[in-house]
């Protein structure tokens, strides 16, 4: 096992570490080291990683944004689905809440993937969007299909029955992340490329700075994550006070 | 060689260099994912906060409501 390998595992665990550290600290201390972070990242792209990707001129820099995005997208979707899992199993409300605001984070991040990605394509294949590309039309067909279970969500009165249907969408469309990750493996490359390769003398800096801002928008992405199941509590508090006044007949 | 960073060359006119000048300039294309991921992270959490603060209050209120209601039935049933 190579040194860069090991490295990687490290950080991978000392970040998964990082994440559920995270969760004990104040939500506003935890969206501002998230935006922090960010702004950190945008720091990286333009003082510490070299201009040196000549075949797309400055538009891959765009790169920096939308890998980010895109990678927190997908894991926020798979989260969703496991707690979509959980909330079957249990019946809980909060499980369903914490679903729910991880699928409205997940769209966040899935909107600004795909916005990213149009300009990107517009700088490098001349067309924001390729109809037959198949990482593009899955990641579109997963937008709208989260999109579809918010509506269904808001279209919902009872709160059980708007639980339990959201969990088994929820589990449904999260099936759709791995076709997403490995669709260009199943149906081959059109235009979006599988990964993008560093020339070898700036590959570890690019790399560094890659990984930093996927650090970074995906501890920003939890901390929306966590603002937005706040929302819904006391959504869901407001609900039980208007159940106890028809009640009540007040 | 020394190394080239983009926010030279983004804050740069447009065909002031030579280099720049053969290359395709794509520095509003950047600029516009920058800014467009930026408004919308700052916009949803802005958004939320307003709601959370707007739900809060309300249920400050119903809350309050609900107990001088409650106070009001005991009283006249005393």
């Amino acid at each position: 096992m190579t040194t860069e390998s090991l490295l990687s595992i490290g950080a991978s665990i000392g970040f998964v570490v990082l994440c559920f550290l995270l969760h004990r600290i104040a939500l506003a201390v935890h969206l501002l080291i998230g935006f922090g972070l960010v702004v950190g990242t945008l720091y990286l792209v333009c003082f510490h990683a070299p201009l040196e990707e000549v075949t797309l001129g400055t538009s891959y820099l765009i790169f920096y944004f939308h890998f980010p995005s895109a990678i927190s997208c997908l894991t926020i979707f798979v989260i969703a689905g496991v707690v979509s899992v959980l909330q079957l199993k249990s019946g809980s409300l909060s499980h369903d809440r914490r679903a729910s605001s991880a699928v409205e984070v997940g769209l966040l991040a899935c909107t600004i993937t795909l916005g990213t990605g149009m300009i990107w394509a517009e700088a490098a294949w001349g067309q924001p969007w390729v109809w037959h590309d198949p990482r593009l039309m899955t990641v579109a067909i997963m937008w709208l299909t989260y999109v579809g279970y918010l509506m269904f969500r808001a279209a919902m009165d009872n709160p059980v029955k708007r639980a339990r249907y959201s969990a088994v969408l929820g589990v449904l469309f999260s099936i759709n992340v791995p076709v997403v990750w490995f669709a260009i493996r199943f149906f081959g490359k059109v235009s979006h490329p599988m990964e993008i390769e560093f020339a070898e003398d700036v590959r570890t800096i690019m790399k560094t700075t890659q990984w930093f801002g996927a650090a970074a928008f995906f501890i920003l992405y939890l901390g929306l994550w966590r603002l937005r199941y706040r929302a819904q509590t006391i959504h869901g508090e407001l609900e039980r006070i208007g159940e106890t006044f028809a009640a009540r007949k007040i | 060689m020394d190394k080239i960073y983009w926010i030279s060359l983004l804050l740069s006119q447009a065909g002031e260099t030579q280099e720049s000048a053969q290359e395709p300039d794509f520095r509003y294309h950047v600029w516009l994912a920058y800014a467009l991921v930026l408004v919308l992270l700052a916009g949803f959490t802005m958004w939320t906060v307003v709601q959370v603060r707007g739900a809060q209050k309300r249920m400050e209120h119903l809350e309050e409501r609900l107990n001088r209601t409650t106070a009001g039935k005991s009283k006249s049933a005393s």
